[in-house]
């Protein structure tokens, strides 16, 4: 699960650096910091068990006070929450997020290799204008964007979803595996070269394995955007309920006001499911790394 | 359709290794690869299309559509690029070669400039018109809102946010990231995905959360059910409205902002640092130096260009957020902040020209953090 | 890389075929069909024969099911298939929508303000296009709310489908009782009873101006009770309307008087300086405590949708509270509330057919009650704890199933008949005052800035 086990060479913990004095002030620093990001979290999962009027009644600390009084548990949130359709807004958000994440994901792979190892007239200033994409806030682009979708009659259907994600998550995309794929040494990419490669095969079999820890990092910080994403769903799935997904049923319950305050928390942990079943999965990819360096050595 | 025969006769071609095929055969059988290659891209398009029309259909089974959604959406664009280069293969050398840059980087080229590139410029033509987009103004929209008090503090607020936000989630990140690279494995990655937890979080779910930390009740209103008024009033404060408490108000938002950016730098830094190798660390250590000078002297150099990528990710999102307030205070209470405030123009008031003058705003603040990575760019190429 | 290819070319063909299945399958138009002699035959209820359109408006949780109850009554009544879609962020997201060149066949929005702005992009249907009797609709739904869909170019764009009413207060009956207080006539009254209440060492009022980024809106409301009472219907309009000043001293002199209660000595629980901070749907809360925290609350009648969620309430407890109107000032009484207006962005499905239907009295009775009363043809929508006013002024009081809606729909449908009901003004100002300045003026006020200065700043923020 971590770094020992697929790259000998660096470093991982601190057996190995010696110096154990060290380590007491480190846990403890780690423990508080962990603790005090963990606490507002926490909160919200303990107030997503309690009773309607006790979340609104009482602080979710007070609950320690009384820790196994089965009273005031109770499930009634959850099982509302999941009457609310939210089966079916887990498909399509599903069937959303999947294609949005993998095309961003594929197309910036290969823009970013003819950005870092191919020769082309104009190649800094269109990569350059790509990083400045990212600050064009996307709430301006949507009526532009639907207008052109509403003549193409795509409005409501997956392809427009996937491709507007697509859209809005390339420049950052292009950026984080512009900046891996640039650091790899150039020698490998010779030596490819002159075994006869092409860029094709160069970019599926060599650049690709050595950057699958930066892609897969990157896909699922494209999935948690997307997974999150509440606006770009809105406008472009439209009004049709059974195109709802998770983000706009919760919505839909948050709009409710303080009335669906006992709703929200479970609600907002049944959302949070699959992002974080993805996050345990692939984290160790995040061990060897986003950015430059691993490779370089 | 004539797509079949020819998506199963191309791959012979990729099958040798590591090798450029295609060059060496007889003219006949190139000839016939390049009418082939020609036909790929539109059936791959057609394809597309086929599957357009049919996720179209309301009355299709869900699952179904679903499962064609998927199949589609994610073969489809490898199937696409995959065309193009045979389609590219299939040409006489020297085009090939000028072209097949452009087969790499069009497709994100293309999105680009569609979905973003186009807005961008209809945007910048906006900040110059009314607030219907009938007539053109001149400068007077920006004269606005670098006049009107209510753009002066969201300018102000947006500044402090900049500079507090990605300070406090990248030192707290780097901070973290350091440390638990001491802990034994198993707790690393727990403490890890505890900071990590809030980037599961959408907006929506992040206001709940944080709803249960500010709320405040003053006297007569039941106790307090936000964590922050508990601890404040069990240590003899009276209930404190901490969204309202000018200045305070945004240190208290950005905070939020804070929590759900820590755990970005931290998983970035932390692979970036577990790469630093460690003959170097063990050198400097032989050499005398305490762990701090280590930090400072060895890691912090050799992780430099990955902070100014962390840095430069989360000052942007910084910049842009507007969710957060939005919900919050609505930019109440001066805590506007610029890309709230243009959603508000745009969207609740209508007033396309000062929303799109803040858009152009917004987007040339940018610039100088451009150019420093445009330099280290440059760097890079020069060295590897 | 070969294993790919024949992935590749596995699930291209696979899609294909999919794709050709799908294609083969049902034809368009499906439910579509319209009833031919349909007008009548169905139900007696429905008059309009079966249609099929999107409706989309704000409300959504339990009152959005309440639409869905209504729509699931009326279709099933007349075989329509008309489907309801509620998003708390209606308005920016219908902007978008019509924006973008795809809007809903039908909306309804609480914002009269927007009606026109729609209409003068050509984005509405006109009431006059799709056959609608307009003098009997300014008789049934008074001519003041027709006129606020009256358009630039002489037509009307705007259904009065149900209102909310404003204009009262609730008060804890218990210790109205116990103390022998009289439900005050005029304002006068009003401000010596909250004395009084004091000097017993009762703490009369309950705000809460919190509402995330609709922050002061609960305060505007008293500056419009005031304001339409002090100085009249038609000053009031030359307000919203920007013919008199917002800084014109007959709105200073409205502060001022809402200031005699707000600002009076004990007058306010939790301190007026805190009423900024406290969320409007928590207000109520302090009625349901033991004993009570206070005892009087100005806010819309819906608030009785949030009763149920305060910590102190036990079932049933809402009996203990009463409602009276908002006093007079001078002898002049008010009716002002809120309202969804429909409107038609597309009727190539015939959807006024249904719309005048909705508007009838018999089809507002189903949309009023939870139960229908015992007395609506069509039932009710059945959503418990959501009642709906009448936006007709012929409405049966009978479809009401509290006492409590039962006072408020007699005072609408009385001052839809006289024509005296008026709009909340802060609805009916342009966006930059109505749902900005207006709202944060109202902060500032609560906080001490000067009545003047406040209106003098909304004014600048007026939009030229």
């Amino acid at each position: 699960m971590t770094a020992t086990a697929t790259k000998p060479a660096v470093h991982t913990s601190s057996q190995e650096s010696g110096n154990r004095g060290s380590r007491v002030p480190a846990v403890l620093v780690v423990a508080f910091i962990a603790a005090l990001w963990t606490v507002p979290s926490l909160g919200l999962l303990i107030n997503s068990f309690r009773a309607p009027t006790d979340i609104r009644g009482s602080g979710w600390w007070t609950v320690f006070g009384d820790l196994f009084n089965s009273a005031a548990w109770t499930l009634e949130n959850y099982t509302t929450v999941l009457e609310e359709g939210f089966a079916n807004a887990f498909a399509n958000t599903v069937a959303v997020t999947i294609p949005a994440v993998a095309i961003p994901v594929t197309v910036a792979a290969f823009a970013a290799y003819a950005f870092a190892w191919m020769e082309f007239p104009g190649r800094n200033l269109i990569f350059v204008s790509i990083v400045g994409l990212m600050v064009v806030p996307l709430q301006m682009a949507l009526i532009p964007i639907l207008r052109v979708y509403t003549g193409l009659d795509l409005n409501g259907t997956y392809p427009a979803v996937w491709l507007a994600h697509a859209g809005f998550g390339l420049p950052l995309a292009v950026y984080l595996l512009r900046n891996y794929m640039g650091s790899l040494p150039s020698s490998l990419i010779e030596s490819a070269r002159i075994d006869g490669a092409s860029h094709f095969t160069t970019f599926t079999r060599l650049i690709i394995p050595l950057s699958t820890p930066v892609i897969a990092s990157l896909a699922i910080f494209q999935f948690l955007w997307v997974w999150n994403d509440f606006l770009v769903a809105l406008v472009f799935l439209g009004f049709d309920p059974t195109n709802r997904v998770l983000t706009v049923e919760l919505s839909d319950l948050a709009g409710r006001g303080e009335g669906a305050l006992n709703l929200l928390p479970a609600a907002a942990f049944v959302t949070m499911i699959l992002p974080l079943v993805v996050f345990f999965a692939l984290q160790r990819f995040f061990v060897r790394g986003l950015t430059a360096g691993g490779v370089k050595g | 359709m004539t797509t079949p025969p020819v998506l199963v006769e191309t791959p012979s071609e990729i099958r040798r290794p590591l090798s450029e095929p295609g060059a060496q055969s007889n003219s006949l059988q190139v000839w016939l690869l390049r009418l082939a290659s020609a036909l790929i891209i539109p059936a791959v398009l057609a394809v597309f299309f086929v599957t357009f029309e049919f996720l179209q259909r309301e009355d299709t089974n869900k699952i179904l559509q679903v499962i064609v959604a998927l199949i589609v959406g994610v073969g489809g664009v490898w199937a696409l690029f995959w065309a193009m280069d045979r389609a590219i293969t299939a040409m006489p050398d020297r085009l090939g070669t000028a072209v097949r840059p452009f087969a790499f980087a069009g497709p994100a080229m293309v999105l680009l400039g569609f979905y973003l590139v186009y807005p961008a410029v209809r945007t910048f033509i906006l900040s110059f018109q009314n607030a219907s987009g009938t007539e053109f103004v001149g400068l007077s929209n920006f004269v606005t809102i670098f006049t009107d008090s209510v753009y002066l503090i969201s300018m102000r607020n947006s500044v402090i946010w900049v500079l507090v936000v990605p300070l406090l989630a990248v030192g707290i990140g780097l901070g973290f990231a350091t440390l638990a690279d001491k802990l034994g494995s198993k707790s690393e990655s727990a403490a890890k995905s505890l900071i990590f937890l809030p980037m599961a979080i959408s907006f929506v779910g992040a206001s709940v959360v944080w709803r249960f930390i500010y709320n405040f009740r003053p006297e007569g209103f039941g106790e307090q059910i936000g964590l922050l008024n508990a601890v404040w009033t069990a240590f003899g404060g009276s209930p404190v409205n901490w969204l309202q408490v000018p200045l305070w108000n945004n240190l208290f938002l950005m905070v939020i902002l804070v929590w759900l950016q820590t755990g970005f730098a931290m998983v970035i830094l932390s692979s970036a640092i577990k790469a630093v190798p460690d003959d170097m660390l063990e050198a400097a250590r032989l050499d005398g130096a305490n762990e701090w000078e280590v930090f400072r002297r060895i890691v912090i150099p050799t992780i430099a260009s990955t902070l100014v990528v962390v840095w430069t990710t989360v000052i942007i999102t910084t910049w842009k957020v507007f969710d957060i307030v939005f919900v919050m205070t609505g930019g109440g209470f001066d805590t506007s902040v610029v890309a709230e405030r243009m959603v508000t123009e745009f969207f609740t008031f209508g007033n396309d020209g000062i929303g799109a003058a803040l858009a152009v705003v917004l987007f040339l603040a940018v610039i100088p953090i451009l150019v420093i990575n445009i330099k280290r760019f440059k760097e890079q190429e020069a060295t590897r | 890389m070969d294993r790919f290819s024949k992935w590749l070319v596995l699930l291209a063909v696979l899609a294909l075929a999919i794709a050709a299945c799908g294609g083969g399958g049902a034809s368009d138009g499906t439910g579509t069909t319209a009833d031919p002699g349909g007008t009548g035959t169905t139900t007696d209820g429905g008059t309009g024969g079966s249609v099929e359109f999107d409706l989309f408006g704000g409300p959504t949780g339990a009152e959005g099911d309440a639409i869905d109850g209504f729509l699931a009554a009326y279709n099933g009544a007349t075989g329509s298939n008309i489907t309801y879609t509620g998003v708390s962020e209606f308005e920016q997201q219908l902007r978008i929508q019509v924006d973008g060149g795809d809007p809903p066949a039908v909306a309804f929005t609480p914002q009269p303000a927007s009606i026109c702005s729609f209409a003068d992009e050509g984005a509405l249907v006109s009431l006059e296009e799709m056959g609608f009797d307009i003098a009997a609709m300014e008789e049934n739904h008074s001519a003041y709310w027709m006129n606020l869909g009256l358009c630039d170019d002489g037509n009307h764009y705007g259904i009065p489908w149900f209102p909310n009413y404003k204009s009262i207060v609730f008060y804890h009956m218990p210790t109205f009782e116990a103390n022998g207080y009289e439900i005050p006539e005029t304002y006068e009254d009003l401000v010596a009873l909250s004395s009084q209440m004091v000097a017993d060492g009762q703490t009369p009022w309950c705000f809460g101006f919190e509402s995330g980024d609709a922050t002061g809106w609960p305060g505007t409301d008293w500056i419009e009770d005031i304001l339409l009472r002090q100085q009249g219907a038609d000053v009031y309009a030359q307000w919203y309307n920007h013919e008199i000043p917002f800084d014109d001293p007959a709105v200073t002199q409205a502060f001022d008087t809402f200031g005699e209660i707000f600002f009076g000595e004990g007058f306010v629980l939790g301190g007026a300086e805190n009423v900024a901070g406290i969320n409007f749907e928590d207000s109520p809360g302090p009625l349901f405590e033991d004993p009570a925290g206070c005892a009087m609350l100005k806010q819309g009648s819906f608030i009785s949708n949030f009763f149920e969620q305060s910590p102190g309430y036990e079932a049933g407890e809402e009996s203990e509270l009463g409602v009276f109107n908002f006093p007079t000032i001078d002898g002049n009484p008010g009716a002002m509330g809120g309202g969804d207006t429909l409107i038609v962005f597309d009727n190539s499905t015939g959807a006024a057919q249904a719309i005048m239907d909705w508007i009838t009295p018999e089809w507002q009775c189903t949309l009023a009650s939870a139960t229908g009363g015992g007395i609506a043809p069509n039932g009710g929508h059945g959503v418990e704890g959501v009642e709906r006013l009448p936006g007709h002024k012929d409405v049966d009081l009978g479809c009401y199933d509290t006492e409590t809606s039962r006072t408020f729909a007699e005072a609408v449908t009385q001052a839809l008949a006289a024509n005296t009901f008026a709009f909340d003004g802060s609805d009916l100002m342009p966006p930059e005052v109505g749902q900005e300045t207006f709202w944060t003026g109202m902060i500032d006020w609560s906080q001490g800035t000067p009545s003047a200065d406040v209106a003098s700043a909304i004014e600048a923020s007026w939009p030229s």
